[in-house]
């Protein structure tokens, strides 16, 4: 018997309180839809796994078919001097390049080996650096020496590359020292150094400011 | 008007001042003169070309390297800013510092065609299409970079560092994390 037609319509959704025989009456009509309920069960039940494992067979087969596209990926097709264009065209335009990994063109180097070797091998990318002023006496040593690393490494990836710097150091982070620690790095690349802009005390930066002509030869702006 | 003809052989009337964006066409321009001859691009389809030559709605104020001239601007006194270039450092690859709308359509494009757009920019010399932007995080209201993963993700490439390599990778960025 079909529920749509019960005699409990009217009591459905009350606290109405059925007597003994219509509680036997209920459960009478309620046997036939029970069964079907837990047939409709089953096969929901059976259909979901289906489904999971058509999901898996999916996954399993989708996997493969990605990591083969990412072959395709366009990118990667790019040739090598253009990839080069469109590193060059990341260095900002505006100031000198930053010590930054999160910019170009650091930032290049960080992404894959291909594009770091396009990077690391390409000098006109590495041809304009601005040196900030680390608190010399609150960097750890270890963390001061890093950044004379990248300092030297940055300006060996220029190549013979005429050079851009700037250095900015009013001296007020690094008071007790005779020199800029940095200076002495920047000497053996003088002989490219195109333009120089310094910030900061004279004294400071004392070796590079008497470096002569012949030491400058390229130099145009300071 | 320029005439301009693609490499499947389709004939796209251009307005001058559009087509003039290559540094390329422009040049031949300047060679050939005056003249209704066609100019054939035989490295660029008609559907790139489209995309290339969809006309500007006009620089905008918006700059590709906006986030530097602002916080340059703001920030000029500050110790780890470099100071503003007043020039650029070399004159012979100058580059258009501007990006247009026009420009920015670009972002959005699907990879295959982004990857004919820069092999056409590329001929064309189009040096705004071939820009920071591809690496730009558009999400961001100051147009920063994308951290390399992004960059990974959008570009489908494989992070095959060694893992010593990342750790060189690492203490370098200890730099600037300490700063």
């Amino acid at each position: 018997m079909s529920l749509d037609n019960s005699p409990f319509v009217d009591r459905l959704n009350t606290n109405y309180v059925p007597s003994d025989p219509e509680v036997l009456e209920i459960r009478a009509l309620l046997a036939e839809p029970e069964i079907q309920l837990a047939r409709i069960d089953a096969q929901i039940e059976k259909m979901e796994t289906a489904l999971a494992q058509l999901k898996e067979q999916r996954a399993s087969l989708k996997r493969p078919i990605d990591a083969h596209k990412v072959l395709l990926s366009p990118i990667r097709r790019i040739p090598h001097d253009v990839l080069v264009e469109i590193f060059l065209a990341c260095l900002p335009s505006k100031h000198h390049a930053l010590i930054d990994p999160t910019q170009a063109p650091m930032l290049l180097g960080r992404v894959c080996r291909h594009w770091s070797r396009v990077a690391y091998s390409t000098p006109m990318l590495w041809r304009s650096m601005h040196i900030p002023p680390p608190s010399y006496l609150h960097t750890p040593p270890n963390i001061l020496l890093r950044l004379e690393k990248i300092v030297e490494d940055w300006l060996e990836r220029s190549g013979t590359c005429a050079l851009a710097l700037s250095i900015f150091d009013p001296g007020n982070f690094s008071h007790n020292l005779e020199r800029h620690p940095l200076v002495s790095r920047l000497l053996p690349f003088s002989r490219r150094l195109r333009h120089l802009a310094i910030t900061g005390d004279v004294a400071f930066f004392r070796p590079l400011l008497c470096l002569g002509s012949e030491d400058l030869p390229l130099l145009k702006e300071y | 008007m320029v005439l301009l003809v693609t490499s499947d052989n389709e004939q796209f009337q251009t307005e001058k001042d559009i087509v003039e964006r290559s540094v390329l066409i422009k040049n031949m321009l300047e060679d050939v003169g005056e003249s209704d001859q066609p100019i054939p691009l035989p490295n660029v389809s008609s559907s790139v070309l489209k995309k290339v030559t969809q006309p500007s709605t006009g620089p905008t104020e918006i700059d590709v390297r906006g986030r530097y001239l602002s916080t340059a601007s703001t920030t000029v006194e500050s110790p780890s800013r470099p100071p503003i270039l007043e020039q650029s450092q070399d004159e012979t690859r100058k580059r258009t510092t501007d990006i247009s709308e026009w420009d920015q359509k670009f972002i959005t494009v699907d990879q295959e065609m982004l990857f004919e757009i820069i092999l056409a920019a590329n001929y064309l010399d189009i040096k705004s299409l071939l820009c920071r932007r591809w690496l730009q995080d558009g999400s961001q209201h100051d147009q920063g970079a994308r951290p390399p993963e992004e960059i990974r993700k959008l570009f489908n490439i494989v992070n095959d560092f060694t893992p010593e390599e990342e750790a060189q990778i690492k203490k370098e960025n200890e730099w600037a994390e300490d700063r």
